[in-house]
């Protein structure tokens, strides 16, 4: 009985071992990954932010620089993971989460920025230019009939010196 | 003195209209603007010297070389661009310029990029080549070049097992490095091919 209990034991023992070797890396190639995960969808939230901003009329070129460097991070990460530097891949994937630490901050800002600018805009380009139009063109009236009224005043006076 | 007022009126008319387009310009400025009609995405590769010309062909192993990748946005918003590494030799599946498909085969490396509207990018590419010739034993001719790796932007990426037959045609050990452009799809969360590549044949010489 205790003979065929031994395989056993060895067996499970081994098995605890490999688990205990293995389970560190296990932990760092689980960590990798959800640390480039993560930084995949940070930086899809950059790109929607960036789009916002440019969309409301922001100059992004100075934002776009960042978010290619994070970019070219999470490259260096995915490459680093495929071949199985996890803990390598782990640091790429953070430093590229930590360029874009301030991004969307800054995209808003220039966003909310560029929409100011638009609405000053619209106010002197388009509101003030139409009252300028019809300003225009109610002075040329008035000229207009003042020119007129001074015709006739003279039109009176020359036929009034004619009669005498 | 008789005034004369119709040449007055004339004159006021012309000088009136012309003082109010003038004033008005600004807002007919946004309405004139002719829409963008074509959106496109451009995309070149340059050689060593910045200039579309002396491009790597005849290469050697562990040599650097260096070229150049651009993207222009014609989009009408900025995009997000992913350029595909990818590596193949005679054999295997190249992008289709007529049906507009990826190759099949798994991308080395990307390059993600965002560009703004209008806007341009571009990035140095350097790369070198490992390999090794097998002889074949019987005719002690070169039969077969294998490539071990490729050094892509100071990554080097493994290819193991990867090799190139003689073309008796072409006469050459020839392998192809080609890039894929592909875009994000917000409707559909993902990247897809945006049907542009370009590449860059090498023949591994001795």
């Amino acid at each position: 009985m205790p003979r065929s209990k031994t395989p056993i034991t060895l067996s499970i023992i081994l098995m605890l071992f490999v688990t205990v070797l293995a389970s560190p890396v296990w932990a760092e190639q689980s960590s990798a990954g959800t640390a480039i995960s993560s930084a995949q969808n940070t930086i899809l939230n950059c790109y929607n932010a960036a789009k916002e901003a440019e969309a409301a009329g922001a100059n992004i070129t100075a934002i776009v620089a960042t978010l290619n460097e994070a970019g070219t991070l999470l490259s260096q990460a995915e490459l680093a993971y495929a071949a199985n530097d996890f803990d390598a891949a782990f640091n790429l994937a953070v430093q590229s989460q930590n360029a874009l630490s301030d991004f969307i901050g800054e995209a808003n800002t220039l966003k909310e920025n560029a929409l100011q600018q638009q609405n000053q805009d619209f106010l002197i380009n388009v509101v003030g230019s139409i009252i300028g139009t019809f300003a225009v063109i109610v002075v040329g009236g008035l000229v207009w009939l003042l020119l007129r009224k001074k015709y006739e005043t003279t039109e009176v006076d020359e036929s009034e010196s004619e009669g005498v | 003195m008789k005034v004369n007022l119709k040449e007055y009126k004339v004159l006021l008319l012309v000088v009136t209209a012309i003082m109010a387009l003038l004033v008005a310009s600004p807002a007919l400025q946004r309405l004139l603007v002719y829409p963008q009609t074509e959106f496109f995405t451009e995309m070149w590769l340059l050689g060593p010297e910045h200039k579309a010309e002396n491009f790597p062909s005849n290469i050697t192993s562990n040599s650097n070389y260096k070229v150049f990748i651009g993207l222009g946005n014609q989009l009408g918003s900025c995009a997000y661009y992913s350029i595909q590494v990818k590596f193949r030799n005679q054999n295997q599946p190249a992008a289709d310029s007529f049906d507009r498909t990826a190759s099949s085969l798994p991308p080395l490396y990307s390059i993600t990029s965002l560009v703004a509207d209008k806007g341009t990018w571009e990035s140095p590419l350097s790369f070198s080549l490992d390999y090794t010739y097998s002889e074949d034993p019987v005719n002690a001719t070169l039969s077969k070049v294998n490539v071990n790796s490729i050094i892509f932007n100071g990554d080097t990426l493994d290819l193991e097992g990867f090799s190139a037959t003689w073309d008796p045609e072409r006469r050459g050990f020839f392998v192809y490095l080609f890039f894929e452009l592909w875009i994000y799809n917000d409707v559909a969360s993902g990247f897809q091919y945006h049907e542009r590549y370009t590449s860059l044949r090498f023949n591994m010489t001795v």
